[in-house]
């Protein structure tokens, strides 16, 4: 998969998750500019990213992610 | 004042030998430290707990297989945290026991188990169990060396009252070699002073006048509870980022970066939003250690799936989260202490707020549709942060109440028009005189603002 089509599935998750079809992210989208993107949901997210890509993030990750760009590049390696 | 002349002497060492035993300086400090403020349960309960997971750590990562790395981490986890549920929560079973007979209006009698709970367990348990934990999710690297990882567990500005430090965060400052600067330790110096104004001028003052009414609330109704409520609330932050500041500042000269522990959380205009600038590095620990491993267990994630299919997607996802909250913030409230009276007022009602915030959200944006609020002006900030001002407040009447039955008769107490006691002069006969009340109000407000802060920065 290309790093531009993670792009695009991450963005129809997060459309749906936080139910903003106006979200663009970008590699340095963070918790910060989302408004609704707060720790109560981020489990919701992580999960439902998770279930589209058919991976599994470990403990270190979900805690240890900085922005998209960090959840993309996990993600582009476990799809390989 | 003793404790200040040994500091000196521990600086002027610190500073003098050659930097590569500056690690063992600090660690061999804050032992020293621990003993002398603790006696021996402190001293051999950190001990126990350093040497604990430094070796659980070394062999977490040592493994050869996944099973034996599993059970060195359950190992580990569960003698320090049962140590901790010992010493603390004992006690617990027999707080429930009376809390029940509250609820019942009875008086059970049940005798509690005395013994020494060490010093600060609660914080350097938590501090290195979250060590532990990262090493597990090998977000971070075990440190193999005893003394340079008893230098972070043991470190002795931290050991009383916090912040929890990440090893992460502090790793690389700790451990770096270091030469004396000047302005560091001038800024360091500041900080400590300030520190033990807050504490030694504002919040002493402020608990003469909530000592006074707490201690008498038959006598002291209506506006007398809620001011002395609210002058509780700016002797617990005093005193608590007092004792942050001291120990910031004492960092600071040292060339250790410590995690802030406060961010003026009196202008949250949301209670979730106060938790993230109160009680920081707490917070984010609970987040990370138990919410968030919480919600993404399977059994969550399986709740989850089977709420959305029954209440619909966005309804539904809400229930585990819910249910993670609860046990968020019922872990929360047994950290502050093993009483029903913390359990509530510290942790379930913070959760009940949130929840209920959120599930009558809807409604409020109706009614300030309808009522044509703006919510972008200042007066509307102001009325959000006097809203979670208020909350949290209610939530320390739990805190300072000796008990939870107590608090809920101070509520009840608190029922009383008598607004004239501000205008005629009756706070001036609790105990502090108008200079006072001027050094203690002006104190606290210069604090609260965050005007110590930014000079800081």
């Amino acid at each position: 998969m290309t790093r531009k089509e993670i792009f695009e599935r991450l963005e129809e998750v997060f459309h749906d998750i936080f139910d903003d079809s106006g979200i663009v992210l970008k590699d340095t989208t963070t918790a910060e500019d989302i408004e609704d993107w707060d720790s109560l949901e981020h489990i919701n997210l992580v999960v439902a990213v998770e279930k589209c890509f058919g991976i599994k993030f470990t403990m270190g990750e979900v805690t240890g992610m900085k922005n998209v760009g960090e959840m993309a590049d996990i993600i582009e390696e476990r799809v390989k | 004042m003793s404790f200040l002349l040994l500091f000196v002497c521990f600086l002027v060492g610190y500073y003098l030998i050659p930097k590569r035993f500056q690690i063992h300086l600090l660690a061999a400090g804050s032992l020293a430290f621990c003993g002398l403020t603790g006696g021996a349960p402190m001293f051999f309960s950190l001990l126990a707990a350093t040497a604990s997971t430094w070796y659980g750590a070394v062999r977490m990562e040592d493994a050869v297989s996944k099973r034996q790395k599993t059970w060195w981490f359950y190992g580990v986890l569960l003698i320090n945290a049962g140590a901790l549920a010992v010493c603390k929560y004992l006690n617990f079973f027999v707080y429930t026991g009376r809390f029940a007979g509250e609820l019942m209006d009875k008086e059970i009698f049940l005798q509690e188990f005395s013994f020494i709970v060490p010093l600060g367990i609660s914080f350097y348990t938590l501090q290195v169990l979250g060590y532990l934990i990262d090493v597990a999710r090998g977000t971070c690297q075990a440190q193999r060396n005893l003394i340079r990882y008893a230098a972070f567990s043991c470190y002795f500005p931290q050991l009383l009252t916090g912040p929890i430090n990440r090893y992460g965060e502090m790793a690389d400052s700790l451990y770096e070699e270091k030469n004396f600067d000047y302005k560091r330790v001038v800024f360091g110096l500041q900080r400590m002073g300030w520190g033990l104004f807050k504490k030694l001028v504002i919040a002493e003052r402020m608990a003469v006048v909530v000592d006074t009414i707490y201690g008498d609330y038959h006598t002291y109704q209506g506006c007398y509870v809620i001011f002395a409520t609210i002058c509780f609330a700016c002797q617990l932050y005093a005193d608590f980022s007092g004792a942050i500041d001291l120990a910031a500042g004492a960092s600071e000269i040292l060339g250790i970066r410590i995690s802030e522990n406060f961010n003026t959380p009196f202008f949250s205009r949301s209670l979730s939003e106060f938790w993230r600038r109160w009680h920081i590095t707490l917070g984010s620990w609970m987040r990370d250690y138990v919410f968030y491993p919480v919600l993404k267990s399977d059994l969550f994630v399986r709740i989850g799936e089977w709420s959305k299919g029954r209440l619909g997607k966005k309804r539904g996802k809400k229930v585990p989260t819910y249910l993670g909250m609860v046990i968020l913030w019922f872990t929360v409230g047994l950290w502050h202490g093993g009483s029903w009276k913390y359990i509530v007022g510290s942790g379930l009602l913070h959760c009940f707020y949130i929840a209920g915030g959120q599930i009558l959200d809807p409604l409020f944006q109706k009614m300030i549709a309808w009522i044509h609020v703006n919510t972008e002006c200042f007066s509307y900030h102001l009325f959000q942060s006097l809203r979670t001002g208020f909350l949290v407040c209610t939530g320390f009447v739990f805190f300072r109440a000796e008990s939870f039955r107590t608090a809920l008769k101070i509520f009840k107490a608190s029922f009383y028009p008598n607004i004239w006691i501000f205008t005629d002069g009756s706070l001036l006969k609790l105990g502090l005189d108008t200079p006072d009340f001027i050094i203690g109000g002006g104190g606290s407000w210069n604090f609260i603002s965050g005007v110590s802060t930014a000079a800081e920065a």
